[in-house]
This record gives C-alpha cells, sequence and structure tokens, in this order.
C-alpha cells in the first residue's frame, strides 16, 4: 500500500486525499535506464524462446525408439524387439573373471568390457534374445557377479530418475536451484538496503550475491565434468559411456540451453563484481543506486530462466 | 547510474517507501517452499507424464512469476513494462506453435505400437524428413 513518505507524522482520521489508495500513477518511476534493461531482457525473452521452442518441438518430434534401455540412442532398432539386458549391479569379488565372461562375447568391441564394468551398478550388455541373455547372466553370476535380465524398453525421450536412459543428477540440481533462488533474495536485500542508505548492508549483500551466483556456477561446472568424462553411463545413455554434445539430441539440446544459460550468469557474475568494487568505494546512496537495479533486474531474470530450464530439462 | 538523478526528491521516497519494504523474506519462503514440491511431485508422480507436465510447470509459471513481481518489481511498475514484455512473450508462443506441426506432427504410424517408426541418425536424415529442409526432394 503507497503512503505518503510523512507518513509518520500521521494523517487526521477522515482528511481526504492524505491516505491514497494505490492507483497506477504511483507506480515507480520510469528511467531510460530502467527502459533500456527492460527492452534488453524482451530480447532475452526471444533469445531463450529459441533454445526452449527448440527443445519443446525437437523433443515432440523426437520418435519412439530414440532412446531405449539397452541400446544406444539412435540405434535402429528394427529386428531388436526381443532383445534383452543384463544388467551388472555388482561384479563381486573377482573382477577379472568378470571381464574374461565379458571378453568372450565373440561379436564385442575389445573395450566394451572395461566400459560396462565402469557403469556399474547400471552396466548393460545388450543380447539379441532371451536365451543368450540368460546364458550370459548365468556365466557372470557363476563367476560371482550380481545381474538382472531386462527386455527391451524403448522411450520418445530420456525419462528423468531413469539410470539406464537419463544420466542427470536430479538431487545436485534441486539443490543448486535453490542456491541461484538464494542468490537473487540476497540481490533484492542489497537493493533494498541501499534504498534505505545503508551501504555496508548493501555491500555485503551484493558480496553474498557473487558468492552464491559462483557457487551455483561451479556446480555446474562439477556437473559437467561428471557427465562428459568422470562418471561412465550405461549404453542407454551414450555409446562411448560419456555424457558429451554428440552423443544424442537430448544431450545437445541439454548442453545448448544449460551452457548457454550458465554463460548469462557467468555475465551476472563478472557484472555483479564490477557493482559490488563500485560499491565498496562508496559508489551508491540512497538516491544513487541505479547500476545496483539494473544489474539486479538481469540477475532475477536470469533466475527466472533457471527455474523454467530446471523443471523443464530436469524434471519432465 | 546517473538515472535516479532525474527523480524528484518525492518520487525517490515514495520508491523507497514502497520497493525497500515489500515482503521479500516470505517471497523466498515460497520460493524454497514451491521448489521442494516440485521435487518431491516429480519424483512420485514420475510415470504420469501428462500429470507431471500440468502440475510442473503451473508450479515452474507460479514461481517464475513471484520472482518477476516482487524481485523484478513489477508489483511497482507502470503499464509501460508490459507494452515491452508482453509482446516478447506472445511471439514467444506463437514461435513454438508454429513449428510444432513440422516436426510433432508428422503422420500417425498405421500399425501401431508394433513397428518402430526408424530413428533419425544424422542432420542430413532429419532434413530428409523434413520436406521443408530437403535439398534432394523428389520432385
Amino acid at each position: 500500500m503507497a503512503l505518503a513518505p510523512t507518513d509518520a507524522v500521521g494523517p487526521k482520521p477522515g482528511s481526504a486525499g492524505v491516505r491514497h489508495a494505490p492507483v497506477p500513477s504511483h507506480s515507480a518511476p520510469v528511467t531510460p535506464g530502467k527502459v533500456a534493461i527492460w527492452l534488453f531482457l524482451a530480447t532475452e525473452v526471444m533469445f531463450f524462446t529459441g533454445l526452449i521452442g527448440s527443445y519443446i518441438v525437437l523433443r515432440a518430434g523426437s520418435p519412439r525408439g530414440a532412446y531405449s534401455n539397452l541400446y544406444p540412442p539412435n540405434t535402429p532398432l528394427r529386428g531388436l524387439e526381443n532383445s534383452r539386458g543384463v544388467v551388472l549391479r555388482s561384479i563381486g569379488p573377482d573382477r577379472s573373471k568378470i571381464e574374461e565372461v565379458l571378453r568372450s562375447l565373440g561379436d564385442r568391441k575389445p573395450d566394451e568390457a572395461e566400459q560396462v564394468i565402469a557403469a556399474v551398478p547400471h552396466g548393460v550388455v545388450p543380447a539379441r534374445s532371451a536365451e543368450r541373455a540368460e546364458a550370459l547372466a548365468s556365466a557372470l553370476r557363476s563367476a560371482g557377479a550380481v545381474v538382472e535380465v531386462e527386455p527391451l524398453k524403448t522411450f520418445e525421450w530420456p525419462k528423468p530418475y531413469d539410470d539406464a536412459v537419463n544420466p542427470l543428477a536430479i538431487n545436485l540440481t534441486a539443490a543448486n536451484t535453490f542456491v541461484l533462488i538464494c542468490s537473487s533474495v540476497t540481490m533484492v536485500l542489497a537493493l533494498s538496503a541501499i534504498q534505505r542508505g545503508n551501504r555496508a548492508k548493501c555491500t555485503l549483500f551484493l558480496l553474498a550475491t557473487v558468492v552464491i551466483g559462483s557457487i551455483f556456477l561451479s556446480v555446474q561446472v562439477f556437473e559437467y565434468r561428471q557427465l562428459m568424462f568422470e562418471h561412465h553411463y550405461p549404453s542407454g545413455i551414450s555409446a562411448n559411456g560419456h555424457f558429451v554434445p554428440s552423443c544424442s539430441l537430448f544431450a545437445s539440446c541439454f548442453f545448448t540451453m544449460t551452457g548457454l544459460h550458465g554463460l548469462h550468469v557467468t555475465a551476472g557474475v563478472l557484472a555483479l563484481s564490477v557493482v559490488l568494487i563500485a560499491s565498496i568505494f562508496g559508489a551508491f546512496s540512497a538516491s544513487n543506486y541505479a547500476a545496483i537495479e539494473l544489474t539486479g533486474l538481469y540477475w532475477h531474470f536470469v533466475d527466472l530462466v533457471w527455474i523454467i530450464l530446471f523443471t523443464i530439462v530436469y524434471l519432465l | 547510474m546517473t538515472d535516479t538523478r532525474v527523480l524528484s526528491p518525492s518520487e525517490v521516497a515514495e520508491e523507497h517507501q514502497q520497493e525497500a519494504h515489500a515482503p521479500y523474506l516470505m517471497v523466498w519462503l515460497w520460493l524454497a517452499g514451491l521448489t521442494g514440491i516440485e521435487y518431491v511431485y516429480a519424483a512420485g508422480l514420475k510415470d504420469f507424464f501428462l500429470i507431471l507436465l500440468g502440475g510442473l510447470l503451473a508450479l515452474a509459471a507460479i514461481k517464475a512469476a513471484l520472482v518477476a513481481w516482487y524481485f523484478m518489481h513489477l508489483k511497482f511498475e507502470g503499464k509501460w513494462v508490459y507494452l515491452l514484455i508482453l509482446p516478447a512473450l506472445f511471439l514467444a508462443v506463437v514461435l513454438v506453435l508454429a513449428l510444432i506441426p513440422d516436426l510433432a506432427m508428422q503422420p500417425a504410424d498405421p500399425e501401431g505400437d508394433h513397428v518402430r517408426v526408424e530413428p533419425v541418425r544424422s542432420d542430413v536424415e532429419m532434413a530428409r524428413r523434413i520436406p521443408m529442409l530437403a535439398t534432394d526432394r523428389p520432385a
């Protein structure tokens, strides 16, 4: 509710026109900088629409069978409908015996045994028929492994939480989403502090925003490292065991969207660092805080985009 | 940085009165709570795609609206902001709806689920499937 600044003195009850209801004429003042940043954000809406819209359309057009729990993305599945997958949950005490069994399968590539073992507890060996799958399973069991046999399941798009087709770490990213939301709160508190003339508090909240934003970026870099280099995934996710942009349409969509969002976060952290340094040197006051306000608008927009990206890329 | 110098002292004071006292911590609690609900909802209903889609999009829209309304101060801005944002949002929807038929509404498979559609293996094959993109389309 809009109150006149002199409200502390207290208008007399019934004195007309002193205490007024919020009306459109009392909206925040329009400054050139604010118009410019909103215009920029409108173009950013179209930028992310290009990305998110392409994702929606490509995903909606992805045919059933593009992903499966046994074969790498986009493997032609005609003739493979009766496949079974032997899923290696644990290799047991003797790794060399398991390797020996896996290497004895004649039609495999030489490094496939290592790949399958590296992906345990989701190491998948596809077999063309139930008989072959059962034979392999019992050979692995007698070598001390824990295995399951699964039928072929096909998907239009990798299903969240299904470790056979989707590598994304939802728990980590949900926590990271919360981290980014917290940085938006510290940002708005920094603006609120300087509007009240509290420079020290404003600087501290700006520092918190830069730190929390950097934490978000670090977690994302960690996640990329896990996906692309460190972790080994089963064959349903990637042919070579690593989730890299070239391994599927899902992967290239994921890296394009989260990567370009990450660049926006990076730009935001850099801009906020400049504002933070200016704030440390006393550049802002209760009547001069436009840089904080405008950088904040950009930062909140980046947070808003992440809220949408997290939902549609990770959870759906 | 010089923007606020064009404001009169009473305008500045009024902006402070409104913006500096908005319920930011309450909004933060809501955003945190909604993120938690989203997480549990997604884990619990992962096998029901349409319920998942509707619920999660609604939750994401509420969260995005909270950020825009309180943190981006839409609550305090005049109509001019909407003149910038609404056309962009409208065009965003049009762009997606206009592209959906090209890729997502391919002819139905006459024999049902038993015959699988060959997956797309390369950009060239993708181009062949989408007549608009094809360069070697039959006459």
